[in-house]
């Protein structure tokens, strides 16, 4: 069995250390993928200020349900299962509190724009910056569950295979969802332009 | 058209994940996740404290309970005798009632204005 597969950031060997309770272990971990897990949030929820809280609380959840992974290979799939599960009990609660996310969405822009016009950034700063705003508002325009599916797919470019694992569903119904996701995407769009 | 607004959707969300950069972690995020990692064990542990200390006194009392149930009443007449011992007396106390009861019948037969407690009108 290999140490480790493509693209994971830790060996089966450190993972299984932190299945059996070694806190330096686990500690490392958290090290190697909080970073990719925070950006993943960040793309998820679109709220910078609670991206921090919500990986803690995936990282929380991944300590107390380690010993439920059957196998390291798995690893990975599963963080991101407990990242989407995260973020979906984040934009849950925002919901209950009546909290308009395009309304904050909006008025987060601003202050980031604010921030970037402050900071005299250049030009590919603003462009990038654009690109964030109108993908944001395309995805905020959209269910919770079109946009971490897109989110998932699109953009942190995980594969059909990755997603399998994730939402538990076989290839053609996540093949289906994906494309009536793109779709109402799509008309949104086209919604907007008009 | 549709084709085109496709690619379009691809371009931008390939632009989108190149302009995503990546986030700066604050120092104290690992302080905070271990922080809150041991707030919720010691809740557990306080928990399982409390339910351990319910089942020891549980346990306690319901063999505090069976003893009591379980140990013989002492100078209860009841538990001086068998089963079969008691049923027997029981029988023969039923038995002398009845030959008792017969044989004031027999007399009441022979003399009918005999009274019950043996004293004569005047």
């Amino acid at each position: 069995m290999p140490a480790t597969i493509d693209g994971m950031l830790v060996d089966f060997e450190l993972i299984k250390r932190a299945q059996k309770g070694d806190s330096a272990a686990f500690n490392d971990v958290v090290l190697a993928y909080r970073k990719r897990i925070l950006g993943t949030i960040a793309r998820l929820i679109a709220r910078p200020d609670d991206v921090e809280d919500v990986g803690q609380e995936v990282f929380l959840r991944l300590y107390f349900s380690l010993d439920q992974l059957r196998s390291p290979e798995v690893f990975e799939p599963w963080l991101y299962r407990l990242t989407v599960n995260a973020a979906y009990d984040y934009l849950r609660k925002q919901r209950r509190r009546q909290e308009s996310r395009m309304a904050d969405l909006s008025e987060q822009q601003v202050v980031v724009a604010d921030a970037v016009a402050g900071r005299k950034s250049d030009q590919e700063d603003r462009r990038r910056q654009q690109v964030r705003e109108t993908v944001d508002e395309l995805l905020g325009s959209v269910s919770e569950e079109d946009r971490i599916l897109l989110t998932l797919k699109e953009v942190e470019g995980l594969s059909l295979k990755e997603l399998e694992l994730i939402y538990h569903l076989n290839e053609n119904a996540l093949k289906v969802r994906l494309f009536r996701a793109r779709q109402r995407v799509l008309k949104s769009c086209g919604e907007n332009k008009k | 058209m549709n084709e085109s607004n496709e690619e379009r959707l691809d371009g931008l969300f390939r632009a989108y994940r190149i302009a995503c950069e990546p986030r700066e972690v604050s120092a104290n995020f690992m302080p905070e996740l271990w922080q809150k990692i041991e707030k919720v064990q010691n809740a557990t542990f306080s928990f399982r404290r409390i339910a351990k200390s319910f089942v020891t006194a549980a346990a306690a009392l319901s063999m505090v309970l069976g003893a009591i149930g379980f140990v013989p009443t002492r100078n209860s007449p009841a538990y001086n005798v068998t089963y079969v011992e008691a049923l027997a007396a029981h029988n023969d106390a039923l038995a002398a009632h009845s030959l008792s009861d017969s044989a004031e019948y027999v007399l009441d037969l022979i003399h009918p204005d005999t009274p019950d407690d043996g004293s004569e009108d005047i």
